[in-house]
C-alpha cells in the first residue's frame, strides 16, 4: 500500500467556500456564522455551538478544524446515490464502494453523488435531480411545515444533497431559482422549529422523526450537555442544595450543578439550563462562559426569572 | 408453536443474508466509522473488517497502476483513484479517532481489561507505548518533586481509595442514534428498563449512551 501521508483533500472544485446554510451568502466567513438569525437565542446556541464543548462524545467534533468538518459532512453526503443521464459509453467501474454501470448515452443510470459529481464536472452526463426536488413537492413541503409541528418527510441529508448539486449542476435542475428559494425557506422553517422544539426537552430520551442530518449537527453539542444535565438533577437527589461546585475542570462523575426541581421533570429545558449556564458564568469564570455574559438572551432570561 | 416461531426467524434470516451480500465493506466501515465517531468510548475494534478494507485498497492501488501502465483514458483512471482516496480516508479518519480516544483515555483504557480486549495489536503496543512516555515524563517533570504521597500518576494521593485521577469516558453522555430495526424492550439491559421501553425503527433519538450500550453492540444501533 502506498504511504498516504497527507490528508485526505478534495478535488480542487469541491473546495468552495462552504456554507451551506446561506446558498446566497457564500462570502460569509465561517460555517456557523449564523449572524443572519435575527433571534438572540439562535447566537446564544451557536455561541455555545462553536466555543467548544468539554464533553467527550462530542469532543470528536467540535475540535475538530473547520475543513475537516467540512470534509467529513460532505463525504457522508457524497455516498447519497443519484441518478445521471451520461452522454458517453464507459465500461462499468468496479469500485471499492460498489460496482457502478456500465454507462451507455441516455440511459439513466444510478451512481453515487460523488462520482456524478465528477462526471458531470467533466460534462459527460447530465444529472437528474431526485424526484423530491420539485417545485410541487417542495411547495406542499413548506406548506406542511408551515402548518405543522411536525418535520416533514425529505431526505435525511437534504442540505447537504440541495448544496452539491446547486454547486456543481445547477442547469441540470428544473425551475432552479424557485426550487432554490423554496429549499431556502423550507430549512429556514426546520432550523426555527428546532430551536423552538429546543424548549421542550424532557430528560431521558427525545426523539424526533424525520429530523435531518444538518439540523442534528446544529444542535449537537448543545443538546448532549442539556440533557445530560438534565439526567443528572434527574439522578442527583431532590433535598440537596449544596452550592456549585466550581472546579468543573476535574474529571469526576458525580453531578456538578444541583438544583432543587419540585414536582415532575418537564423542564422549560433551555429556560433552566440558561439559568445554570449564567449562574456558572458568574461563579466559575470559565472563559467559555464569558462569551454568554454580554448576551442579550441573558438578560432577557434574568427578567423571566 | 415452533413453526410459528421458525417462520419470522427465517425471514429474519432472509433478511440478514439479503443485507450482508448488499452491503459493501465500505458500507460497513462507515457505520464503524460513525459509531466510534459518537461512541463516548472506544468500541471494539474492526480487525477483520479494517483487514479486508486494507486489502481491497491494495487491490485497487495495483489496478489503478495497470491501467495506467495501459495508458487507459484519462477519465476513468481519476474515477478509480478518486475511489481509492475515499476508501483511504475513511480507514485513516477510524483509525485515528480510535488513537484520539485511546491518548484521552490512556489510564483507563489499560486498567479495564475489556476495553484493553477492544483494541487491536498495534494499538495495544501504542497505548502501553504512550503510558510509559507520559508516565516516565510526568515523573520527571512534576510527580518526583513532589512530597511521597503525591507521587501517583493515577491517584491524587496515598489516602484515595481509588484512582481518582483517571479520566474516564462519560457513558452517561448523550448520544443521537437510530434502530435500523424495531427493539423491543428485553434488549436493553433491564436495569434501564424504566427509562425506555422500546425503539421504533428509523427514529432519531438522543438519549443516554449507557442505556442504548447492549444494541449498539449487537449492531441493532446505528450512532448518527
Amino acid at each position: 500500500m502506498k504511504p498516504y501521508n497527507k490528508p485526505y483533500t478534495l478535488p480542487a472544485f469541491f473546495s468552495l467556500p462552504f456554507s451551506f446554510f446561506f446558498f446566497e451568502r457564500r462570502k460569509e466567513k465561517t460555517l456557523l456564522h449564523f449572524s443572519s438569525f435575527k433571534e438572540t437565542k439562535t447566537t446564544y446556541v451557536c455561541s455555545l455551538l462553536s466555543s467548544g464543548s468539554q464533553d467527550s462524545a462530542q469532543q470528536l467534533y467540535s475540535p475538530l478544524s473547520l475543513s475537516d468538518f467540512v470534509a467529513q459532512v460532505e463525504f457522508m453526503a457524497e455516498d447519497e446515490t443519484v441518478g445521471i443521464v451520461p452522454n458517453l459509453h464507459m465500461e462499468a467501474l468496479n469500485f471499492i464502494c460498489g460496482d457502478y454501470g456500465p454507462f451507455y448515452p441516455q440511459i439513466i443510470t444510478e451512481v453515487p453523488l460523488w462520482l456524478a459529481v465528477a462526471l458531470r464536472k467533466r460534462g459527460k452526463c447530465a444529472v437528474r435531480p431526485p424526484e423530491w426536488i420539485s417545485v410541487d413537492n417542495l411547495t406542499r413541503v413548506l406548506e406542511g411545515e408551515r402548518d405543522s409541528q411536525a418535520f416533514q418527510a425529505l431526505p435525511f441529508r437534504y442540505v447537504e444533497i440541495s448544496r452539491l448539486l446547486f454547486d456543481h449542476a445547477p442547469e441540470d435542475i428544473p425551475e432552479r431559482y424557485m426550487v432554490r428559494s423554496l429549499i431556502e425557506d423550507i430549512r429556514d422553517v426546520r432550523f426555527h422549529k428546532v430551536q423552538t422544539n429546543l424548549e421542550k426537552f424532557t430528560a431521558s430520551a427525545v426523539t424526533w422523526k424525520n429530523m435531518s442530518a444538518m439540523e442534528v449537527n446544529i444542535i449537537r453539542a448543545f443538546s448532549g450537555r442539556a440533557l445530560q444535565a438534565f439526567y443528572m438533577h434527574e439522578q442527583s437527589t431532590p433535598d440537596s442544595d449544596r452550592a456549585p461546585d466550581t472546579q468543573p475542570q476535574i474529571p469526576n462523575n458525580r453531578p456538578r450543578l444541583r438544583v432543587t426541581i419540585r414536582g415532575h421533570i418537564f423542564f422549560h429545558g433551555l429556560l433552566i439550563f440558561a439559568i445554570v449556564v449564567c449562574h456558572c458564568a458568574t461563579t466559575c469564570a470559565a472563559p467559555r462562559w464569558q462569551l454568554l455574559e454580554s448576551t442579550e438572551f441573558e438578560a432577557s432570561m434574568m427578567m423571566k426569572w | 408453536m415452533s413453526t410459528s416461531r421458525s417462520e419470522p426467524e427465517l425471514s429474519g434470516l432472509v433478511d440478514d443474508y439479503e443485507t450482508l451480500i448488499s452491503t459493501t465493506d465500505v458500507e460497513l466501515m462507515k457505520r464503524a466509522w460513525r459509531n466510534e465517531k459518537a461512541a463516548p468510548e472506544i468500541l471494539q475494534y474492526e480487525a477483520d473488517l479494517v483487514h479486508r478494507i486494507k486489502g481491497q485498497i491494495e487491490l485497487a492501488e495495483s489496478n489503478v497502476e495497470v491501467f495506467k501502465a495501459e495508458r487507459k483514458d484519462a477519465l476513468t483512471v481519476s474515477l478509480y483513484e478518486m475511489d481509492v482516496d475515499r476508501a483511504h480516508f475513511l480507514l485513516r479518519s477510524y483509525l485515528r479517532i480510535r488513537l484520539q480516544k485511546i491518548g484521552k483515555y490512556l489510564f483507563h483504557i489499560l486498567k479495564t481489561d475489556e476495553y484493553v480486549n477492544r483494541l487491536s495489536e498495534a494499538e495495544r503496543a501504542f497505548a502501553r507505548r504512550c503510558t510509559d512516555d507520559l508516565g516516565n515524563h510526568l515523573d520527571e517533570t512534576v510527580l518526583s518533586k513532589l512530597p511521597d504521597n503525591y507521587q501517583s500518576v493515577l491517584k491524587q494521593s496515598v489516602t484515595s481509595e481509588e484512582d481518582d485521577m483517571v479520566p474516564a469516558p462519560r457513558l452517561d453522555a448523550f448520544i443521537i442514534c437510530k434502530a435500523n430495526q424495531y427493539i423491543p424492550g428485553s434488549d436493553f439491559e433491564p436495569e434501564y428498563s424504566s427509562e425506555i421501553a422500546e425503539m421504533e425503527r428509523d427514529l432519531l433519538t438522543f438519549i443516554c449512551y449507557k442505556f442504548i450500550k447492549k444494541p449498539l453492540e449487537q449492531g441493532k444501533i446505528d450512532l448518527v
